[in-house]
């Protein structure tokens, strides 16, 4: 029979396949390795398969981020045990983010407006996405990529809504700043 | 709404987060603020530069073959097991008397099973891999002999209460959403107000029922005020109680399909929740506090510490 095999595999081809690109995007981003990040998506995608029950009525992305989040950190662990890599640890602090200091900064470009707008490409930006710490890279993966909502982040990463928020605030600053590094370098962005 | 208020709130308003009253603020202070407005352009033009530039990357091909090639190989191997299982219910069913014990537990599974017939989608669970030899064993005769007995009738009902579990704390989830937002977007309260007398009148003509709003101080809960909630289709009255810095959300509804099915006590991310039915209510009590001052909390909402046990009258 396996009727019920059959059908489990038909719901993975409609609700799983889609968001493949979201997992392996995901992946790639929290492992900054590209093999690394098929090999977590794979074992995420068999996990995913034979769970496939428990799906039911979460929102099948957020859901399927959170078991490449979980391989992800299985691989990491991995690779921190047989010593071939380090990896940042996620201790920076969280306080709450604040404002002054960042619009001080923000004054001081004339137009940062028109700094942003240029035309920059691709690889350059994903680079300096790659080299946020991990935590507010994740979080601003998670939005700008994924489209989770705060809610949905907060859930996945663990983390209260009002952190999600400011690592996401710390995030696009970083960005913003490295971003103003680059083309104040004559890097052509 | 200041500076380092705005700022807090500079990211959720660019990302659609923010409800439309707070967003009304934040707009209007940045419509007068030129140091928010340009910090929330800022941001804006970065979230809006990655959106355009479209940084997500495209599985691999070679990703999607290894995936496709994994599930035929779970299909090849789910087959196998099924078949070597009804082998042996089959080989079972000749040759063995079934208990009137492991018949009784095994009936468990095409009642509650049953997929051509699900009553409501809560009834409709997963379908697990355990039973469907099982099921594919319910429709001769034979076929409470045919079960494969203790094992699947326990995982069966293992499973079913896990997805009640589920399903109820994802009620909770929601509960528990709300008082989330309630403290995060600073919307905690319509009507501000330590003094019940003020809190449940203002109740009156805004829903169609009257909410419990006893007076607690004597047991260290202090009320704070109150606020309409919707949640999840139904009209919900919040009375807010803080005790020891703590908020708790009381959220009081008609007997509905949803807030009904949480458990008496339960924990989600963090936050307690204890629900239970008085006067024809519902009530959904949810904070970070300690579990045991929300069982206090109750007992006072049961049997109000005033003079009076109905809430709505006047106490000292």
């Amino acid at each position: 029979m396996g009727s019920d095999v059959d059908n489990r595999a038909l719901r993975f081809r409609e609700l799983i396949e889609p968001l493949l690109n979201d997992a392996y995007t995901f992946a790639r981003y929290l492992s900054r390795d590209p093999s690394a990040a098929e090999d977590i998506v794979q074992e995420a995608s068999l996990r995913a398969f034979r769970h496939l029950d428990s799906l039911r009525s979460h929102e099948p992305r957020a859901w399927l981020l959170t078991i490449v989040r979980n391989c992800f950190y299985a691989w990491r662990e991995k690779v921190v045990q047989s010593g071939l890599r380090s990896f940042e640890t996620d201790s920076s602090t969280d306080e709450a983010y604040g404002v002054a200091e960042e619009a001080d900064e923000a004054q001081q470009d004339l137009d940062p407006q028109r700094i942003l707008e240029r035309t920059v490409k691709r690889e350059a930006v994903r680079e300096m996405v790659e080299a946020l710490p991990a935590q507010y890279r994740e979080a601003l993966v998670l939005r700008e990529m994924n489209d989770l909502s705060y809610r949905e982040i907060a859930e996945l990463t663990g983390m209260p809504i009002g952190t999600v928020m400011s690592r996401l605030a710390r995030a696009r600053d970083l960005l913003r700043k490295m971003w103003l590094e680059r083309a104040g370098e004559g890097a052509v962005l | 709404m200041n500076c380092a208020a705005t700022g807090k709130w500079i990211d959720a308003l660019l990302d659609g987060e923010l409800d439309p009253k707070n967003a009304a603020e934040v707009e209007g202070h940045l419509a007068e603020c030129p140091r928010c407005k340009q910090l929330y352009e800022a941001r804006r033009a970065v979230s809006s530069n990655i959106r355009r530039l479209d940084l997500g990357y495209v599985a691999p091909e070679s990703l999607r073959s290894r995936i496709g090639a994994m599930l035929e190989a779970e299909q090849a191997a789910a087959e196998q097991v099924a078949s070597e299982r009804r082998d042996a219910a089959a080989g079972q069913a000749g040759a063995q008397m079934v208990t009137p014990a492991l018949a009784e537990s095994a009936r468990v599974i095409p009642i509650r099973q049953a997929p051509a017939a699900p009553t409501s989608t809560r009834s409709a669970v997963p379908q697990p891999t355990a039973t469907q030899s099982a099921r594919s064993a319910t429709r001769g005769p034979a076929r409470w002999v045919m079960l494969a007995g203790w094992p699947v009738a326990l995982a069966a009902s293992a499973l079913l209460a896990t997805v009640l579990l589920q399903q109820r704390s994802q009620e909770a989830d929601e509960v528990v959403a709300a008082h989330v937002r309630s403290l995060l977007a600073d919307h905690l309260n319509d009507v501000v107000s330590t003094s019940h007398h003020t809190v449940k009148p203002w109740f009156a003509g805004k829903i169609d029922f009257s909410p419990p709003v006893p007076d607690l101080t004597s047991l260290g809960f202090e009320l704070v005020g109150g606020r309409l909630e919707y949640l999840d289709h139904q009209q919900v009255a919040a009375i807010v109680y803080r005790k020891h810095g703590h908020i708790i959300n009381v959220l009081a509804s008609l007997p509905g399909r949803d807030t009904a099915n949480i458990p008496h006590t339960t924990h989600v991310q963090g936050y307690s929740v204890r629900s239970w039915r008085q006067s024809g209510l519902n009530l959904v009590a949810v904070s970070d506090i300690d579990p045991s001052e929300l069982a206090n909390l109750e007992q006072g909402f049961e049997a109000p510490p005033a003079p009076s046990p109905e809430p709505a009258s006047p106490t000292p």
